[in-house]
């Protein structure tokens, strides 16, 4: 889309503004703020405006269309609002009248929080978008927005950030502090150096980095982790979750789809509807389930294990040990069909089987002396535990 | 007579047998395939094929059926003593490749000496299956130092067959008959572009456990953009009951939503699946294949629609291309 020219017109920002804006923070609101006349381009009405306010601790921002927020050197919170209306053909005449209380309301509270309040231009039956592009400075210690029909932005922010697009989707990167998100779409999250919590109805979760604990949960879609610091709890109804790291305990849970989760520095709990689950290298307890799916896991050289359990209805189970790990396994295929239903590389573990076709496959035993007792089992499936070399 | 001269009729005969029992529906899927694969590659085989056709329709389906299975019960008593009898023959050599050996053979069969071997190949045909799995070589299994990766889903290339289960043996001390019922279990492995891999996993996206489904997707993702895989996709993006596979089906076909097969079924998922998580990945999607003869239907959604994901992204796409918001 062409970009119609750009109407730069009124704007908050005026000699004298700073004392108005002080006497303000003490009044407590500004005036309705209306735009500059709309102007017609390729079809669409378009009005641009902006302004600016003192810096603030807090800003709230609550819009009906986009809202990109970014860090800027500046002292004060600037800001920009565009609009675009396609009205019917019928309606040409009133496009006056639509865009009059278009703009921007701003409050200022005494306690250093700023609100930035968007009023659309008033129209029925045709297409508004809106872009409010606000420029904060480094001192803002959080953000709130929230948008009932737009995306949310998020750049470079040395605070804390809490969004809510109701209808749009949220992307957010170098955020300093706690993130909080709550979106009707997807979800993407760079580096965020604080905790994160997300939750979408349906969309994909992207999680480059969390320096804490971490809760995403989406009702259907993927979820993709690069690496988070403390505990992570990650929830779908349907779709695959891929975590590269997680140091503390991972609670993750996917009602249809893989689980594949490479580093994990502490306690697992992994739970699957139908699908695979592959841990490459856990270093805490492991609570692992799928009805219908592989389960593949193998222990960390640094494994510190308690009492563990492997569970899977129908599928394998792969278990991959260090060389040197003692153990204590309990492993039972209900239903095997098959001469090496329990196969093992160490040979202190028994393995007896049931003379009944489709019978019971046990296998019992102590590995490098004992010690933790790790249960694995299936319904129907097989059971493999190798040794790392 | 020589022991080459004695296997020129035996194939023969074996595949006839071969395709009474494919008529029968007695064959396993990769059996299957083979015959049929040959019926289409070999006119000899298939003059041979509709000779067996016709006689088997002439002894009428009603009692062909009826008799079937006292007579495979005959058979499989005997099958055990054919086993016996049987040479080893060597390691690998599978049901199938012994089907092409034969097929080379087929001309060469003089029509006089089938009926002589006619009633050794019956059982030597039905144990076929069981002579395959203990001949074949059982691949060992992958171990963590040996390059290979021991991960289940990264295949290796291998294929091994082997008997399970054995469910029940009878013996008939007076007859000297033993009957054995048992399962055979088959593992093939292989890459996900070997066109008999790929086979089965288009069957098993349809057929298998949810667990088995998404796994069999993950497998065919890389080959979307081939036309058979891109269908299959499509059909449980479509079809299937599991909200996981349909999602993963939908995340598969990602980089192909500009082709028509695709995009239609989009658009499909967008107004009739039941799940509000799939409309909205559908609608984005959808967003950059944007095309005309959406408006309509984008029109209707919006009226109907319930979540303000897929409302926003309707209106945005029906501003793009310049279409209203209501239907007139």
């Amino acid at each position: 889309m062409a970009r119609p020219p750009k109407t730069r017109s009124l704007t908050m920002r005026a000699p004298g503004t700073r004392v108005l804006l002080v006497s303000a923070m003490l009044v407590g609101s500004f005036p309705a703020w209306a735009g500059p006349a709309p102007v017609q381009s390729l079809g669409r009405w378009y009005q641009e405006s902006d302004g600016e306010l003192p810096s603030a601790k807090r800003l709230v921002v609550r819009s009906q269309g986009d809202i990109s927020v970014a860090r800027t050197g500046d002292a004060s919170v600037r800001y920009e609002v565009k609009f675009w209306v396609r009205p019917r053909a019928t309606d040409a005449q009133l496009v006056p009248a639509m865009f009059r209380d278009a703009g921007v309301d701003s409050t200022y509270e005494s306690n250093g929080t700023a609100h930035l309040v968007l009023r659309g231009p008033a129209c029925t039956g045709c297409r508004v978008a809106a872009l409010l592009e606000i420029h904060v400075p480094q001192g803002v210690e959080e953000v709130d927005l929230q948008t009932h029909r737009g995306d949310i932005r998020v750049q470079s922010l040395a605070g804390t950030v809490k969004a809510h697009a109701v209808g749009g989707s949220i992307r957010m990167d170098s955020i300093g502090s706690n993130v909080s998100a709550v979106a009707g779409g997807g979800i993407v999250l760079g580096r965020v150096g604080g905790s994160v919590d997300c939750e979408t109805a349906g969309g994909l979760i992207h999680l480059g980095h969390a320096g804490e604990s971490a809760r995403l949960a989406t009702g259907v879609g993927s979820l993709r982790v690069g690496s988070v610091g403390g505990d992570l709890e990650a929830r779908t109804q349907a779709g695959s979750i891929d975590i590269a790291r997680v140091a503390g305990r991972a609670s993750i849970q996917t009602l249809s789809g893989s689980i594949q989760l490479s580093e994990a520095g502490n306690d697992v709990l992994a739970q699957v509807g139908a699908g695979d689950i592959r841990i490459r290298r856990a270093a805490g307890d492991l609570d692992v389930t799928t009805s219908a799916g592989n389960i593949a896991v193998g222990l960390a050289d640094q494994a510190v294990l308690h009492d563990s359990v492997l569970t899977t209805g129908v599928g394998s189970v792969f278990l991959l040990l260090p060389e040197n790990f003692a153990l204590t396994l309990v492993a039972s295929v209900q239903m095997f069909n098959g001469r090496e239903s329990i196969v093992t590389e160490f040979p202190s573990i028994e393995v007896s089987r049931s003379r009944a076709a489709f019978g019971k496959a046990e296998a019992t035993g102590s590995i490098n002396g004992g010690g933790p007792v790790l249960r694995t089992r299936t319904g129907m499936g097989r059971i493999e535990v190798r040794r790392r070399k | 007579m020589s022991g080459s001269e004695q296997d020129v009729p035996l194939e023969s005969e074996l595949l006839r047998q071969s395709i009474r029992l494919y008529l029968y529906g007695e064959l396993g899927l990769a059996e299957r395939r083979e015959i049929e694969r040959c019926r289409e590659e070999d006119p000899a085989f298939r003059v041979l094929f509709e000779d067996e056709q016709a006689f088997l329709l002439a002894l009428g389906d009603t009692e062909a059926g009826h008799d079937l299975e006292p007579l495979l019960r005959e058979c499989r008593c005997e099958l055990d003593l054919a086993i016996g009898r049987e040479p080893a023959p060597g390691r690998n050599s599978s049901l199938t490749s012994r089907l092409r050996a034969a097929l080379r053979g087929l001309n060469l069969v003089p029509p006089a000496q089938r009926l002589a071997w006619q009633a050794a190949v019956a059982c030597v045909l039905l144990v076929s299956g069981f002579i395959a799995g203990r001949e074949t070589s059982i691949s060992p299994l992958p171990r963590a130092d040996s390059g290979q990766s021991p991960w289940p889903g990264q295949l290796i290339a291998s294929s091994d067959r082997m008997l399970t289960g054995i469910e029940t043996v009878r013996l008939d001390p007076v007859g000297d008959q033993v009957q054995i019922v048992l399962e055979e279990r088959t593992t093939i492995s292989g890459n996900s572009s070997d066109p008999d891999i790929r086979r089965i996993l288009l069957d098993t996206v349809q057929q298998a456990h949810a667990g088995a489904r998404l796994t069999s997707l993950d497998a065919l993702r890389e080959h979307a953009s081939e036309g058979e895989v891109r269908t299959a996709l499509v059909r449980s993006m479509l079809d299937d009951d599991e909200l996981g596979v349909r999602l993963k089906a939908l995340e598969a076909l990602q980089g192909h939503a500009g082709h028509p097969e695709v995009r239609r079924a989009l658009l499909q998922t967008l107004l009739e699946d039941p799940s509000s998580g799939m409309r909205v990945h559908a609608i984005q999607l959808l967003r950059d294949h944007a095309a005309r003869d959406m408006a309509g239907p984008l029109q209707e959604l919006i009226e109907t629609e319930s979540d303000p994901f897929v409302i926003q992204e309707s209106e945005r796409i029906l501003d793009s291309l310049g279409a209203s918001m209501e239907r007139f």
